[in-house]
């Protein structure tokens, strides 16, 4: 996996069906080449932590990390939350790319630092449209923070 | 404190009206006067001369102090009147103590008469000048004033004296009015002035006028609740004052009266012992001077010297009787005759009836120089009694030489008898009499009017000292009383008649004397009799009337007892609680009524051996018994307990016992009284009651958490829907969209157009699964009230609404919208949805009009939303908020069905109400009312 070193999306999705419709809309926009799958919290986390047997790991920083709420073993507001609260993957963009419209939901999301909050549409066109978008601001047009500018004692975002 | 006697109010009630009407009395007897003194009118100046009539000073005071007594018995008197009444008697006694020095010291000024013209005199004592005992009694009545005062408090100090001044006043002018009406008025005939009838009078009124009014107000003496006792004690004392009175006077008036009438006597007996002894001292001087005519005549002296010569001749005799026949005609004596020295008789006339020489020889006669009365005598014993004169005849020229004796003897029967006997006024025992001592007899001189034959026959012993002749005879002067001959008790003047050895005795029978006094006596007994049977009388039937009243209201008081009794004993039985009077001291119950043994199981008898502690739980023993003695104590003046009585079967019973103690007028607890209220049943009841409360809230809990539950799960179920739903339709319509793109060459045209209906379908399906979401949350999520500014909300909701329709020609009205009371975002959801739902069925329009209105209506805010669109039948209006309910098929207008149940069910959040109204084709109006919210 010696792309990974280079890995620009993480996208976090159970649903094999949207993960496929995510990846051709980003494809379509050629964006799809550095975008690494995981299919729960756990896997996400591993991939940027490394595993959690605490073997010598590089921490891995993709340049955008596209994360569905409803996940197996850890749901998205804790792989957030871990993000966030660490430091050195604060400065992530972490969009959130779910199906709930549920209020609460988005509320919790910003108040753990989501970046931002995109419902998945149910219109196909419009899903595709809005994930190309999505990649295009954030990989292109968004000023991400370097890496070598992060360091250990820098607070994050949120609480 | 006692409590007030009711009595007292109507006691002062008719002292006050007695106090008042003697006032006006008072004042109305000073006014006749006044009257009378100014017109001259027969009861002013004294047409009687007898008695004085009332100064014209006595009757001015009179009305004043009338009126003043009359008008001072008014209501409760402010320190104002109490002023006045005070000065009023200052000044009286100052005017009557100035009146009485006046008087004391002699001073009669004409100022005095108030400008009257006022002259005479009465008794001797001068007209319209105010006697000193009436100013005297004008002192006492002004000390008596302030009695008439009410005062409170009352002043004893000030009351006390005028009352007993009062007491004073009335007595003493009782006293002088009855001497009055016993015909003898005191005080006459000195002098001093004594007070008029009518004064007496006067202040007889006034003093009772000033003691109803003391009275009135001070109220019965000796405190209340003793009325009729005060009453009897004040009646029998007044009965004593007037017997005391009437007897006293009476007795007085009667012991004056027999002082004047026997002084008048004697000084009648007097005068005429004095006239008697006069008139006897003139007959002896006439008889002496009958003698002198021939004593000392020398022709008569020179015949008897002639006579006595042995010469004489009968011519002689002749002439000399012819002398002493003209004498003794000329006289009236009863013989003249003539003796000699010797005794013997020369001559006499008539010629018969020689005297006894034994008189005229006696050594006081013979040798007697001057004429001499030769004293009673019988010349013989046969003889009448005889007083004769012996006129010496001496020798004209030797002096010392006794021719004889002429002596003119005289019949006492003829005329001094009749002199001695003659009584100047009428009588029918009164008469004069003469004696004269003789040795240790006193002998009778004259006749006497009863016993015949007396003169020189009765003689009486000197020493017999009762005798009134004797005492005489023993130069007794003046007035004796003492028996007469007739050993009749006399009364008599004595008198010793000059130049003789006689006494007069002028005497009248003790009985004649006494006669009019015992008459008088009698009628004195008599008067008094019936003022005392009147006073009786009247004292009697107050007495009586007091009785009555005492005893009717002590009947009353009885009844009234026997009824509050009576009333009490019928409560007490048929109270529905139970009643229970205890001992204060033990708290054993000494009277319980039907209902207690009921609630206590015991009997009556069993229970009045019990207190009510030992029917007590022992639980609640300490707390009742703590609370019964806080009201022994007075802590409270009564105490209301909820406890347990332990029924005689053991079983318990709730009461609720309401419990008071009665005192005595000291204050000392005799009784407690409770009233005890079985609510055992009310207990149970409660116990139930907080039982089932119990079991519901219970329940409640448990059905919360079931909707607790029910809500998680729904919630779930939303969250699931939201997400879990979505992802499929996405993956339907994603891949049906690849498929066409990827594969639009293997595809025909019917082959894409079913691809495309499930495009649309899963689409549709993401919207109703939107809609439904929303319509849910609304019932979920929280609710917050705030102040929504409706107009700027309508007008956001419009540009949202027609932004998807950039080419529509729509038109929006808003009027000013009164802000509404609820959750803003769902008020916008609303408005929304409305605006949203009439954009919609205005489609068809070339020209649609949208408007949303408002107003307060009643306490609520009222909104529409109307639009000139298709509108519906109102005969569907009932299904148009109902969830999925359509009223226009969906190729025609697109719709979930969920818009207006999501508006109704967010009005209904808001306790709201929302209707339509619409016609087919002529657009439709929306309304929900919302109550206006407490700051709108």
């Amino acid at each position: 996996m010696t792309h990974q070193e280079n890995v620009e999306i993480l996208l976090v999705e159970d649903n094999s069906r949207d993960a496929e419709l995510t990846l051709r809309a980003l494809r379509k926009r050629n964006l799809a080449n550095q975008v690494v799958w995981v299919q729960d919290g756990q896997a996400a986390l591993e991939f940027v932590f490394g595993p959690p047997d605490g073997s010598a790991h590089d921490l891995r920083r993709p340049r955008l990390i596209l994360l569905d709420l409803k996940l197996p073993k850890l749901d998205g507001i804790e792989v957030l939350q871990r993000l966030k609260s660490d430091p050195r993957t604060a400065t992530i963009p972490v969009v959130m790319l779910t199906s709930s419209r549920e209020e609460q939901d988005v509320l919790r999301s910003y108040r753990h630092g989501a970046n931002s909050y995109i419902v998945k549409p149910v219109d196909f066109d419009n899903f595709s449209e809005a994930v190309a978008r999505l990649g295009m601001y954030w990989l292109l047009l968004n000023e991400a923070v370097e890496p070598k500018r992060i360091s250990a004692g820098d607070a994050p975002e949120s609480e | 404190m006692l409590p007030s006697d009711p009595f007292e109010a109507i006691h002062r009630g008719i002292s006050g009206r007695v106090a008042l009407a003697l006032g006006l009395a008072v004042a109305a007897i000073g006014l006749t006067a006044l009257l009378g003194w100014v017109f001259r009118l027969p009861w002013g100046p004294g047409v009687d001369h007898v008695q004085v009539p009332m100064a014209p000073v006595t009757a001015a005071l009179f009305v004043c102090l009338g009126l003043l007594t009359a008008l001072g018995t008014g209501s409760e008197a402010g320190p104002g009147r109490v002023r006045g009444v005070v000065g009023a008697a200052a000044a009286t006694i100052g005017t009557a103590l100035i009146l009485l020095f006046l008087r004391l010291q002699g001073v009669y000024w004409k100022a005095e008469h108030l400008g009257l013209d006022i002259s005479g005199d009465a008794g001797g004592v001068p007209l319209g000048y105010i006697s000193p005992v009436t100013a005297l009694c004008f002192v006492l009545a002004g000390i008596s004033l302030p009695a008439a005062l009410p005062m409170n408090p009352p002043r004893r100090r000030l009351t006390l004296p005028a009352t007993g001044a009062a007491g004073l006043l009335l007595g003493t002018n009782f006293v002088l009015l009855l001497a009055y009406l016993y015909g003898t008025p005191l005080l006459y005939g000195g002098s001093l002035i004594p007070p008029a009838l009518s004064t007496v009078t006067g202040f007889v009124l006034l003093g009772g006028a000033l003691l109803a009014a003391a009275v009135r107000a001070q109220g019965p003496r000796g405190g209340t609740g003793r009325d009729a006792s005060f009453g009897s004690q004040a009646l029998f004392l007044a009965f004593a004052l007037s017997v005391a009175g009437i007897v006293t006077v009476g007795f007085l008036s009667f012991w004056s009266y027999q002082a004047r009438f026997r002084e008048e006597v004697e000084r009648q007996l007097d005068a005429v012992a004095d006239l008697k002894v006069i008139e006897l001292a003139q007959w002896r001087q006439e008889r002496i001077s009958d003698g002198r005519v021939f004593f000392n005549h020398p022709d008569f002296a020179r015949l008897v010297q002639q006579r006595l010569e042995p010469s004489s001749d009968s011519g002689l005799r002749n002439r000399l009787a012819e002398w002493l026949g003209q004498v003794q005609k000329a006289y009236d004596y009863e013989r003249v005759y003539l003796v000699d020295a010797d005794g013997r008789e020369l001559a006499g006339v008539p010629a018969e009836g020689a005297g006894n020489p034994e008189f005229y020889l006696s050594p006081g006669v013979a040798e007697a120089r001057d004429v001499t009365i030769l004293d009673f005598h019988r010349d013989h014993p046969e003889d009448p009694v005889h007083l004769s004169v012996a006129v010496p005849i001496l020798d004209p020229t030797d002096q010392t030489r006794r021719l004889g004796t002429l002596i003119f003897r005289t019949d006492p029967a003829r005329h001094l008898f009749p002199l001695i006997r003659r009584w100047p006024t009428r009588s029918t025992t009164a008469e004069a009499l003469i004696v004269r001592r003789e040795g240790d007899e006193v002998v009778i001189l004259s006749e006497l009017r009863l016993q015949a034959d007396a003169p020189l026959n009765l003689r009486l012993p000197i020493s017999d000292q009762a005798v009134v002749s004797a005492r005489a005879s023993l130069e007794h002067q003046g007035i004796v009383e003492a028996v007469d001959y007739r050993g009749v008790p006399v009364v008599a003047a004595l008198r010793a008649v000059p130049d003789s050895p006689w006494f007069l005795v002028a005497q009248m029978d003790t009985e004649e004397v006494y006669r009019p006094i015992r008459e008088r006596l009698w009628l004195t007994v008599a008067l008094g009799a019936t003022l005392l049977l009147g006073s009786g009388l009247g004292l009697g039937m107050a007495w009586r009337q007091q009785r009555i009243n005492f005893y009717r209201r002590h009947y009353e008081a009885a009844e009234a007892l026997r009824r509050s009794e009576e009333q009490f004993r019928a409560m007490f039985d048929l109270a529905p609680v139970g009643i229970a009077q205890a001992d204060p001291q033990t708290g054993r119950w000494c009277r319980v009524n039907r209902r207690m043994s009921q609630i206590t199981g015991y009997t009556e008898d069993e229970l009045l051996q019990l207190g009510f502690s030992d029917v007590t739980h022992p639980d609640d023993r300490a707390r009742d018994w703590d609370a019964f003695q806080g009201i022994i104590r007075g802590d409270a003046p009564d105490y209301r307990l909820e406890k347990r009585y332990l029924r005689k079967d053991g079983s318990l019973a709730w009461v609720n016992v309401n419990v008071t103690v009665l005192r005595d007028p000291a204050g000392k607890p005799y009784r407690t009284m409770a009233a005890v209220e079985d609510v055992t049943v009310r207990k149970q009841s409660e116990a139930a009651i907080h039982q089932l409360n119990q079991t519901l809230e219970q329940r409640v809990r448990e059905r919360t958490q079931q909707l607790e539950a029910a809500n998680r799960e729904l919630e779930a179920f939303s969250y699931s829907v939201s997400h879990d739903l979505r992802s499929p339709l996405r993956a339907i319509d994603g891949f049906a969209r690849i498929l066409s793109e990827d594969h639009e060459g293997s595809l025909d045209g019917e082959g894409r157009r079913l691809l495309d209906v499930i495009c649309a379908e899963a689409r549709r399906m993401g919207r109703l699964i939107d809609d439904l979401l929303a319509f849910s949350r609304v019932g979920r999520s929280a609710f917050r009230s705030a102040e929504v500014d409706m107009e700027s909300l309508a007008r956001t909701a419009f540009e949202d609404c027609s932004r998807p329709f950039p080419d529509r020609n729509l038109e929006f009205a808003v009027g000013p919208l009164p802000p509404a009371w609820g959750d803003p975002a769902m008020l916008r959801q609303v408005l929304a949805n409305l605006i949203q739902n009439a954009i919609k069925y205005t489609q068809p329009r070339e020209f649609a009009r949208i408007e949303v209105g408002g107003r307060l209506e009643d306490g609520d805010t009222v909104y529409w939303v109307r639009d000139n669109g298709i509108g519906f039948d109102m005969k569907y209006a009932g299904k148009l908020f109902g969830v999925f309910q359509r009223l226009h098929g969906e190729d025609e207008f697109e719709g979930t069905g969920v818009g207006l149940a999501l508006v109704k069910r967010v009005i209904d959040r808001h306790s709201g109400r929302v209707w339509a109204e619409a016609a087919p084709g002529e657009g439709a109006c929306f309304w929900f009312a919302v109550p206006a919210g407490r700051e709108v």
